[in-house]
């Protein structure tokens, strides 16, 4: 009986109503609209620092992060890959130095990486991100794949010679003559700015380094996705490589995990903004509304029913506005996340702008799960009851003799 | 004073045989070079052994630097960031070669101290950038033997005051008139153990160059 009440009070002021479910509509619209587009954006973030570079973890020798040289390195490469293989966790070794590319007359500090080609794939997409040309080959030690700016800043292109200079681990001076295979995508910073894929057989004979490796990256099997899952794999991973320095990516930069876990709580103070803004559209609407049935309120109390039966009531019809409101957020929101996440914005200036290391997508997509809207929806309830309380004890505590004299 | 320093090396013209020894925490190699100088902004340098990298050089010609590598058959215009890198694999930066020769034109000099290091009087200077002077070093310190203006140390500070590598001179000699410390020893001050030493095996003043010799194609043709 309450709700039928509470429906039709409702539409004896279709206007103020409709206003009012209007307003919160476009709050659940939007939030909904925007958790996708956030959640997308986090994601993004957060793969691409992981498939281009991080990996979930990195092993060094144990004295390598403190002080990079090309001398600390992991000796016993293959034992530490199979143990790694054996335990299902994909792994890849990568030789660094840096050094110094030369092309025509210009030439810029550079980072080298000699991958094995067989494992990188499947640590890293690196591989599947040239913006020009090919990956690197096992039947061609002489190419090199380069990053975005470094390619910009030498001004070279596929096809085109680059010659990489460095100390050797002998001290004698490296210098080589490569062929530009390939332009990456902007990825990262680092990668973006300096750089430089080669082979790992070239890396060896470059930096004269027979054996080792300075890095290896490593993923965890995809199955571990809650952090207590991905903690056991981390220290089962570990637990396999005891001599290793073996870092979480987390803890390799730690400045972009903490922003990651900081967006969702982020999210919520910013829809708790916007709903409070609502909230007072509603405290006052529903004033509004008690005040002008005062004398149907007086009326009510005077039949005999108690005031929680009025509290009730205004509570009610303020969730019946607030559910209607949700049903339409969510239907006007659908179509729309279903357009993000399939197809995405194109912001054409976005490339390759660097956002906290990571160089961002032309196109960006929205990710969407039910949190996208639960979260918006529940946080919508929460405030619509925070705001109706005290029109409801107003319209609760109505005395029945005063509210006759109410004009 | 300083200017004869800076004179030191270079009469007119010379060629030279070098030996250079670099120590460090994880190899010793040593180096055979030949060298030739004009004036004091002329030189090129050459390695001679080992085998591998036999043939690179560097050409030095005011400020500009270009180095040839002999393996990828390439000349390199040194600039930039790679000014401050090390000189074939040495620990005299590119920096360093090319700014020794000219220490009075980026240093404001004054005397700060005379005493006497092993029975020679010496003179103290210190070397500190002139404004606008594009270096990486807050101030030198210049050790001179009174008697004859040779200068005997060099010590390189930071922006800090902290000392960051010497360059000593040893085993003076008079070549032709000219008197010449034979071998000179940089320490890099933070890497204890570590040093770097040129030594002259021949020194010749009696030749005659042009500047043409000193060009990008000769550094490659020699």
């Amino acid at each position: 009986m309450i709700a039928l009440m509470a429906w039709r009070s409702l539409w004896r002021n279709a206007r103020r109503s409709s206003a009012t479910v209007a307003a919160m509509t476009l709050a659940v619209f939007m939030l909904i609209f925007y958790s996708g587009l956030s959640a997308g954006m986090m994601t993004r973030m957060q793969s691409k620092l992981l498939d281009f570079g991080l990996g979930d973890a990195q092993a060094f020798h144990p004295g390598y992060r403190g002080s990079p040289s090309i001398y600390e390195r992991i000796d016993d490469v293959p034992n530490v890959l199979r143990a790694l293989d054996d335990a299902s966790f994909n792994a890849a070794p990568r030789l660094l130095g840096s050094g110094l590319a030369a092309a025509g007359k210009s030439s810029a500090g550079v980072r080298l990486y000699g991958v094995d080609l067989e494992r990188e794939p499947k640590v890293s997409k690196i591989p599947e991100a040239l913006a020009r040309g090919v990956w690197l080959t096992a039947d061609d030690h002489s190419g090199a794949v380069i990053g975005a700016r470094i390619a910009k800043q030498l001004g070279v292109d596929v096809g085109a010679e680059l010659i990489v200079l460095s100390q050797a681990a002998d001290g004698s001076m490296a210098n080589d003559l490569y062929r530009v295979a390939g332009v990456l995508k902007p990825l990262s910073e680092e990668i973006d700015r300096g750089g430089v894929f080669i082979t790992e057989p070239a890396f060896r004979e470059l930096m004269v380094t027979p054996d080792g490796a300075h890095q290896l990256v490593i993923r965890l099997p995809p199955g571990a996705r809650t952090p207590e899952q991905l903690d056991r794999e981390v220290t089962r991973m570990r637990a396999l490589i005891p001599t290793l320095d073996a870092p979480t990516w987390r803890q390799i930069n730690p400045g972009i995990a903490s922003m990651l876990e900081s967006a969702q709580g982020a999210l919520v103070v910013m829809m708790s903004v916007v709903y409070l803004a609502i909230g007072i559209v509603i405290l006052n609407a529903m004033l509004m509304a008690v005040f002008e049935r005062i004398r149907e309120f007086g009326v009510l109390k005077a039949l005999g029913f108690g005031p929680r039966f009025v509290f009730t009531l205004i509570l009610v019809e303020a969730m019946l506005q607030a559910s209607v409101a949700a049903i339409l957020g969510a239907l006007l929101s659908a179509p729309v996340n279903w357009y993000m996440v399939h197809h995405g914005l194109v912001l054409e200036g976005m490339a390759g702008v660097g956002m906290m290391g990571v160089s961002m997508d032309a196109v960006w997509r929205s990710e969407v799960s039910a949190a996208t809207y639960i979260a918006p929806i529940a946080l919508l309830f929460t405030f619509v009851i925070l705001a109706t309380i005290v029109p409801a004890l107003r319209a609760a505590l109505t005395v029945p003799a005063e509210s006759m004299r109410h004009t | 004073m300083l200017q004869a320093v800076d004179d030191l090396y270079r009469g007119q013209a010379s060629r030279a045989r070098v030996t250079m020894s670099v120590t460090t925490k994880h190899w010793t190699r040593t180096l055979e070079m030949e060298s030739w100088t004009l004036g004091t902004d002329r030189s090129l340098i050459r390695i001679l052994q080992p085998k591998k990298e036999r043939g690179t050089a560097t050409l030095m010609v005011a400020r500009d630097l270009f180095t040839y590598l002999s393996k990828t058959d390439r000349t390199i215009k040194i600039s930039g960031a790679m000014m401050g890198g090390a000189w074939m694999g040495s620990h005299f930066t590119n920096d360093d070669l090319v700014r020794s020769s000219r220490l009075s034109e980026d240093f404001d000099a004054t005397l700060s101290g005379r005493g006497v290091v092993e029975g020679a009087e010496i003179y103290q200077f210190t070397l500190t950038p002139k404004e606008g002077a594009a270096v990486v070093w807050g101030k030198i310190v210049v050790s001179i033997r009174a008697a004859d203006l040779m200068p005997i140390a060099q010590v390189f500070h930071d922006e800090d005051g902290a000392a960051i590598k010497s360059l000593t001179f040893h085993d003076f000699r008079t070549v032709q008139g000219r008197t010449v410390p034979f071998s000179m020893r940089m320490l890099p001050l933070d890497k204890p153990g570590e040093s770097t030493e040129i030594r002259y095996t021949e020194l010749d003043y009696g030749i005659a160059l042009k500047p043409s010799f000193f060009s990008v194609q000769n550094l490659r043709a020699l």
